[in-house]
């Protein structure tokens, strides 16, 4: 330990000695010597606390909030790129049926073959799945 | 919620904000009493300063990053070495504390964690006292000095805890047994009747 270069550090060594006897000061004899300002002061600490806390879940809320609108508006950039008309989405659909078999589900791209009804909600999830991925071929293709 | 450079440090040296947040949900009455009697002692010839300025913002610094809690410091010491070092930079002079992660402090932990003894934040060179601070400081300690003048061993024993001497030390120095070494420790407590309690101006 290196001694006080001046006479703050001299102070704040001295505060040192008063808190080290401070921490190992039972309890109850501080309470006795405090009286009341000891409840006073519990309280005083509480609300300093409860005000960085209730400030940091704030700042969460908002945050969490901020990060639902990014995803919001990701996902609707993503779904702005799909056909609106249930027929035009169908028609993709089968475009990619025919050139890119392989980013379909097999079971669907077979009983699709087979002549099977496929939903328009199971197409729309199709679809969207691979424009959240970025595998939806661009219009022409 | 974590700042940007912290998902780094998960699982790493530093707690994150939430788990600061965590530990001061589970304080418990006699923490706030401790924290509040912590942030009196340091407070205490800081003339315009108070205690419950230095808690709010040793809390803040911890909520904002601006202070780390290494993992495996108890975190009430680590709030003590704050309200400490938030002192030291008041009386510095220095306007805005620069980040000071807690491992820069040196720490001599027992399982006790009232028995964690804060080391030592040595400033920057930089960072010397006014000569007004320095002066206000010494009239604290000559005041402090002039209540025991009838009491040398006592001011001698706080002396060298300020200078950061072990109890065993002291104890081998002054010849003490251990209730007469507590006895100092009490005579010690006393002494900061005669300091001024901040706040004010």
């Amino acid at each position: 330990m290196t001694h006080p270069r001046d006479e703050v550090e001299r102070l704040q060594r001295l505060l040192d000695a008063i808190e080290e006897v401070a921490l190992r000061t039972p309890e109850e004899e501080l309470l006795a010597e405090e009286g009341p300002q000891a409840k006073r002061d519990e309280d005083i600490a509480r609300s300093i606390v409860a005000d960085h806390l209730r400030a940091h879940g704030l700042r969460k809320r908002e945050e969490a909030k901020r990060g639902m609108e990014q995803a919001r508006a990701a996902r609707a950039a993503t779904l702005g790129r799909l056909p609106a008309a249930p027929a035009a989405r169908r028609a993709l659909f089968e475009r990619i049926v025919a050139n890119q078999p392989a980013l379909v589900p097999q079971g669907l791209t077979m009983a699709f073959r087979d002549g099977k009804e496929i939903t328009d909600a199971e197409i729309g999830s199709i679809l969207e799945a691979l424009a959240k991925v970025g595998a939806l071929p661009k219009d022409g293709e | 919620m974590n700042k940007p450079d912290e998902p780094d440090d998960l699982g790493g040296n530093h707690a994150t904000i939430d788990e600061v947040a965590d530990a001061l949900r589970a304080l418990t009455d006699v923490d706030y009493r401790n924290l509040m009697r912590s942030a009196r002692i340091r407070a205490y010839g800081m003339t315009g300063q108070t205690a419950e300025d230095l808690l709010h913002t040793a809390i803040g610094r911890l909520m904002a990053g601006q202070r780390k809690w290494k993992r495996g410091v108890p975190f009430l010491a680590v709030i003590r070495g704050t309200l400490r070092s938030l002192a030291m930079d008041w009386w510095r002079g220095v306007e805005t504390a620069k980040v000071l992660p807690e491992a820069d402090l040196a720490f001599q932990a027992d399982e006790d964690e009232d028995d964690v003894q804060l080391g030592v934040i040595d400033r920057a060179a930089d960072a010397y006292p006014d000569a007004e601070q320095q002066l206000i400081a010494r009239q604290e300690l000559e005041a402090v000095k002039a209540a025991f003048q009838d009491d040398k061993m006592t001011w001698e024993i706080a002396l060298a805890l300020a200078n950061g001497d072990s109890p065993e030390t002291i104890r081998y120095a002054y010849d003490l047994t251990e209730t007469q070494y507590d006895s100092a420790l009490k005579r010690i407590w006393r002494l900061k009747r005669t300091l001024s309690p901040g706040g004010g101006k």
